[in-house]
This record gives structure tokens, sequence and C-alpha cells, in this order.
């Protein structure tokens, strides 16, 4: 898992981590494992508080900002997904609950609202900068990178297009269709090219 | 399947699966010898492959704790990962792309070439390219490599390789091409022409690409001659009274331990491995590791002179349509000192797709923000370039245990360090400079520089040298110090060259298959 190239870590821990991630891994399985724990949808309240829960959705917005690719839903399920290991799992409560009071604190000392009322991105980004070498930024950086760029449902708006083994690859799909440059070699000059 | 008894001492054991224990098993079977291979992996079958990059990623990687070391970005950013490798049955040929370059006649003469080169630890292969010429092409028969030898057309050219071969064509460069690829471009040998896919790195699911998984192994077992024991990781070497290789210590999927009896021990373990199961295996006769009296086993780790650079283009590329290495620009792999550096690099183009492409166009701590997010949502319009450079052998390059650290078999942890040559921070500029020339004169908006992968292509810890003082095993593969002792991977190169290790690990295979099977028969081991 992506932890084996970002982090060291000890291995029982380590092996904690692993089974908790595949639970991040797109918002449509966290949704799932919610409602088999008879939450509902309502829960982001008892975990961290709402004052938390803005700041976490700022900050998902602001590590992978794509403001007109991706729907504020995308991010809020991201951070949704956080909250829920946050109430499952104490360690990772605290956390984000330490996390996130001292961005907010930092944000009011330098400018006097917290996280996610600062008005200019440059000011967030360098508040999320100053923490970015810790384990509460790392854990939400990689949590909100499953959530974007591993998320099938969000693929196409990316210009990807995934598994294509399914419709025969792309052998009659397009695999050599643009226009913009020379096409290549036509199959008789690669076969006298190998004679 | 046959099996054999452990106690069975009329055996060759094979240390590995992949490219170099894959290719050498079926090779021996053919020839009535028998084999046990032990495979560290799982029993993966073409049913386990999907194009997912980060589901096969967890799925087959080799993720055993290893420790980057060294001045490379990996201690910093890959701490746990120096490697990307497999570990499964087939071993790394489920996960290598297909380029099957050979190398220069220079590429194997490295020290009387380059010179006394300082802080470097250069050394001439024992074997000149015309000695290997002839197993070059047996290898590209077996594999089915596009070229002249099997007379298979190179595949057709992606979009993505378009891109670069337009920039490089207007960039004055004459020497592009889709190939060589193990990669059928027509129906051959039982399996598919290639689809154009895509995913060739989390393996080629309809088996256009050569991988022992379903070619070499399943044909050696067919033999009779040959049984494959996957789950099994081999331990220690055992050797008798006389310093001969007698047998292998290994545990099974439940951790019960084994010891098979051996008449040939062959290890195939890749490169980090491979030496750490010599270093493992030291006694009382062999203190410092066995087959290790040279001191070189471990060292002169090398893993090519890279780089990612990607480029985001005016219009849509799709670069992921198709095979993920859809050809090369090869005008760069020359010696030429008067460009600061010595040895050559392939341009290779290589495709990712948008999740490791998130990953590794910044990796470690950093990579996140505006930039990352407006590089990703060029993703559609980039076509991008891995380098494939000549790595020079430092001796302080190595694979060692770690003190006190250990796996989950009880091993001491492999400790892998490496500290870039001078020459490869030159090659590597040289070769940014370059590619962003060619994707310039194409009209790139923007050219993102990568730093390298984990590496997949790991070579020299257990190098040749015609004399015993300077390298591990001849130019048999056969260790110096321990007559029926082979090392039969990508370990045993003497340097890295500019192309990719699989070709010549399989070519060194088939060749080494002839001389064990010619020194058994002379009852020399």
């Amino acid at each position: 898992m992506l932890h084996f190239l970002t982090r060291r870590r000890p291995a029982p821990r380590a092996k904690a981590r692993l089974s908790r991630r595949g639970f991040l891994l797109s918002s449509a399985l966290a949704s799932v494992a919610v409602a088999s724990l008879g939450h509902g949808t309502a829960w982001a309240g008892p975990a961290l508080g709402p004052d938390a829960a803005a700041t976490l959705l700022r900050m998902t917005q602001d590590i992978y900002p794509h403001p007109t690719l991706v729907e504020p839903e995308h991010y809020q399920a991201i951070a949704d997904a956080l909250m829920t290991e946050a109430e499952t799992d104490a360690e990772v409560k605290t956390l984000l609950a330490d996390g996130l009071t001292a961005l907010d604190a930092q944000a009011t000392a330098l400018h006097g609202s917290a996280f996610a009322a600062v008005a200019d991105a440059d000011a967030r980004e360098a508040l999320l900068r100053a923490v970015q070498h810790g384990a509460f930024f790392q854990k939400i950086r990689w949590a909100t990178y499953f959530g974007i760029y591993d998320n099938k449902a969000l693929w196409a708006r990316f210009n990807y297009e995934g598994s294509s083994w399914e419709e025969g690859g792309y052998a009659d799909r397009g695999f050599s269709d643009i226009t913009w440059v020379p096409q290549g070699p036509s199959e008789a000059d690669r076969l006298a090219a190998v004679q | 399947m046959t099996q054999f008894d452990l106690n069975d001492d009329s055996l060759v054991v094979i240390v590995g699966s992949g490219a170099g224990g894959g290719t050498l098993a079926n090779e021996l079977a053919q020839k009535g010898i028998k084999s046990v291979v032990l495979e560290a992996g799982k029993p993966y079958t073409q049913d386990d492959i999907e194009n997912d990059e980060w589901g096969m990623f967890n799925k087959i990687s080799w993720l055993d704790k290893r420790i980057s070391a060294g001045g490379w970005h990996h201690a910093v950013n890959h701490p746990g990962l120096p490697a990307w490798i497999v570990k499964g049955y087939g071993g790394s040929t489920i996960h290598w792309a297909g380029v099957a370059l050979r190398f220069k006649e220079y590429e194997f003469k490295t020290r009387s070439t380059y010179g006394d080169m300082a802080d470097a630890n250069l050394e001439d292969w024992p074997l000149s390219l015309a000695e290997l010429t002839p197993y070059y092409e047996r290898a590209e028969l077996k594999m089915g490599v596009t070229g002249k030898t099997t007379g298979m057309p190179h595949l057709p050219w992606n979009n993505g390789f378009r891109v670069l071969a337009e920039g490089a064509r207007r960039t004055g460069r004459s020497n592009i091409a889709s190939g060589p690829m193990a990669i059928n471009s027509v129906d051959r040998d039982g399996r598919p022409a290639c689809q154009q896919i895509g995913f060739c790195m989390q393996g080629c699911k309809v088996g256009a690409k050569w991988s022992t998984m379903y070619t070499e192994l399943p044909r050696a077992v067919e033999t009779g001659n040959c049984e494959i024991r996957t789950d099994c990781m081999v331990l220690k070497i055992e050797h008798d009274a006389q310093g001969r290789a007698s047998g292998v210590l290994y545990a099974d999927a439940a951790g019960n331990q084994h010891l098979q009896k051996a008449r040939v021990v062959c290890v195939a373990g890749n490169s980090i491995e491979s030496p750490r199961l010599l270093l493992n295996s030291a006694s009382s006769l062999f203190p410092d590791g066995l087959a290790n009296s040279s001191g070189q086993v471990g060292r002169n780790y090398m893993c090519h002179t890279t780089a990612g650079v990607y480029a985001a283009m005016p219009e849509k590329v799709r670069m992921y349509r198709g095979t993920s290495v859809a050809g090369i620009v090869a005008d760069e792999v020359r010696d030429d000192p008067t460009r600061g550096f010595r040895g050559g690099y392939h341009l290779e183009f290589l495709s990712l797709g948008l999740p490791f492409l998130a990953a590794f166009l910044e990796p470690g701590n950093t990579g996140w923000g505006r930039r990352t997010a407006e590089a990703m949502e060029q993703y559609g319009n980039m076509s991008g370039v891995w380098v494939c450079g000549e790595d020079m052998a430092r001796a302080d390059n190595r694979i060692t245990l770690h003190a006190t650290e250990r796996d989950q078999y009880g091993l001491p942890v492999p400790v892998v360090t490496k500290t870039p040559h001078n020459n490869d921070h030159a090659m590597t500029a040289d070769a940014c400079n370059v590619t962003g020339e060619i994707y310039d004169a194409v009209g790139a908006k923007a050219i993102y520089n990568l730093p390298a992968y984990p590496a997949s292509h790991n070579m020299g810890t257990n190098r040749m040298s015609a004399d015993p003082t300077r390298g591990v095993v001849n130019a048999q593969g056969q260790s110096h110090d321990v007559a029926n002792l082979f090392v039969s991977d990508g370990s045993q190169f003497t340097s890295s060259s500019a192309a990719n290790p699989t070709l010549t690990i399989v070519a060194l295979a088939i060749r080494q298959a002839e001389s064990i099977a010619a020194k058994m028969t002379a009852r020399e081991i």
C-alpha cells in the first residue's frame, strides 16, 4: 500500500493501517461500511464536531484542488470517510482532532479566522505547507489522493478510461487516432523494416 | 506436476521463477535435467491480472520489509520500497514492459572503454557481444521479440509514441522504433497478438507479452522434469564439509521449514534477494557469506540512471491507450565523452495511468497542491518518457543485512544503499534536457521532470568477472568459490548498459543451462 512508498512505520501499526486504508479507497465503499455500522450519515458531529468537519473538508479541497472538474460532494465523501474512521479508531480521532484544532489555531493567529474561512488560497496553502511532513497532514493527503485519482467514478473527468481488456483493449478503439502529428509507419513499412 | 523428494540429491534447485530462474528451469527440463523451482510468492495466473494500477501493485509486488539508504531520493521518498518488483509465480516477468534490447559491444567493456573512473568500481564482462549474440537470437525466438530474428514486425505506433517520435524527428533524430518488444505483433507460439490494452506493467491479460508465468514455467512442468513450489521462501543455502552446495533450507506457506537436497543450486531471486541469500548463508567455512571470497557479494548495485519526463501537449493524446512502452528513441545510446558523461541512454515512451502519474509526478510528502492538480488536469494531453541510462557500478552501492531488524521469516532485513555517481547526475540532466527539447519541438505547453521510480531494473550485486578477486561468478554465472552454485539472474551483470535487463538475463540463462548440462555430464558438478 502507499505507506510503503511514503512512510516509515513500525510493522504492527503498518498492518492495521493497511486494513483501514482499504476502506478509504472509494467513497462508495466507505458508505457501505457506514451503513453497516448503523450510523447513517449524520455522524460527523459526534466524532469531531462541525468546525473540525469544515476544516477537514477545506483541506481536502486545497490538497488536490479541481474546482471545475470535481464537485464538492466528492471532497465531502473523502472527508466523511475520514470522520467515520475517526469514530471507530481512537488513534485516528486524536490525530485528526489535534491536527485540525492546531491548524485552526494557527489560521486564527495569522489571519484572524478558522482555516476554512481564510479567503486567500495562497495563505491556506502556506498553512498546510507548514505541516505537510507530519502524520496528520499526510493521512488526509493520501486519503484525498485515493479519493480523487484512484476513484473510478472520477476518471473520465481526467480523460482516463481505466480497465480496457474487457473491451478488447484499444486495438480497434483509438490507440492511434490523433491527427495533429503524422501517422506511424504502415504495416508494410514495419514488416519491411524487419526483413 | 511431478513431485520430487526432499532427500533427492540429484536435482538442480532453482531459487526464483522469473526471467532467469523460469528460463533456466525450462531449458534444463527440455534437456532432461530435473529441477525444483522454489518461488517465494503466490501461484498467480492470468485470471489474477487486472487493469488496475494499485490493485495489481498491492497484489503482486514484493512488499516484504526493505530499507532504502544512501544519497538517492528513495531514502527520503521511498524509504521502504527501494525496488518495484514482483513476488509471485513468474516473478518480475509479470511486471516488465516487454522491452527487449541487446547490449552494445562497448557496454560489455566499461572498464576498458571508460577507463579508471573515479568513485566507480567498473569491470569488464568476461563475455563479448559476439559470444552472446547466438544466445540473444535464441532468447528473441523463445520470447517472441519483434524484429529481424523472428521476422515479426514491430507494433503499430500509438498516440503517445507518435508525439514523442515526431518531436525526435524534428530535432534531427532518426533511431526511432516501436521495438524490439517481446510482445506479439501477430499471433505466435500459442499466444495472441497485442490488443493495445495498456497496463503492460500490471501483467498482460491476454498473454501477448512474454512472461515465464504462461510460457517457460508450464512448459518446464509439462516435461515431467520440473516441480515448482510456490509460497516457498528460501532461507539459506547449505554446504557440505568440502564447501559444495548440498541443499536449500526454505519455509513453506505455513512457516514450516524444509531442507531440499541438491546437486546444483541456482540463485535467481533478483538483485536484492540473491546477494541477501548468499550473505545469509554465511558459515564457519564461508564467514563473509557464501561465494564471497571476493567481497563483491551485494556490491555494485545498479538500477539504471533514470528520470521520467511528461509533457502536456496542446491537444489530446490519451497516452494510456496501447502498450505501455510503445516505442524507443535510441539516438542517445553511445559513448561520447564530449557530452560530459560516459555511456548513453534510451528514451522509452512510457504511459502511466492517472493514479500512478499522480503518485509519481512529485513523490514524497510535497507532491500536492495547485501545481500537482493543474498538471493532473492535463493528463489526457500528456506524452511521457522513461529514461533508461547506464548506471555506473560503485562498490558502496550495495545490499547489506540490517543488524537488528528481522522480516516475517526471521531473516535480517536487506538494506539497499545507493548514492548516484556524478556521471549519473550529468546523464540525467542531459536526458531531461534532450527530452524537453523533443517535446518542445511538437509544441509542449508544460514539461514535468520526475525523479526515478522505485527500481524495476536491479543489477550487479553478484557480478561476473574473469578475476575471482573482482567478481563473484565466471562467464557462465558459476561461483568462483563454490563449483555447483550458480547465479542466474540480473545480479550477475558486470555493467548495467542502457538496455533493459530482461533479454540479457534470458540469453544468459539459456547459455548457463548449456554449461550446467555439460558440466553435469562431465561429472564436474
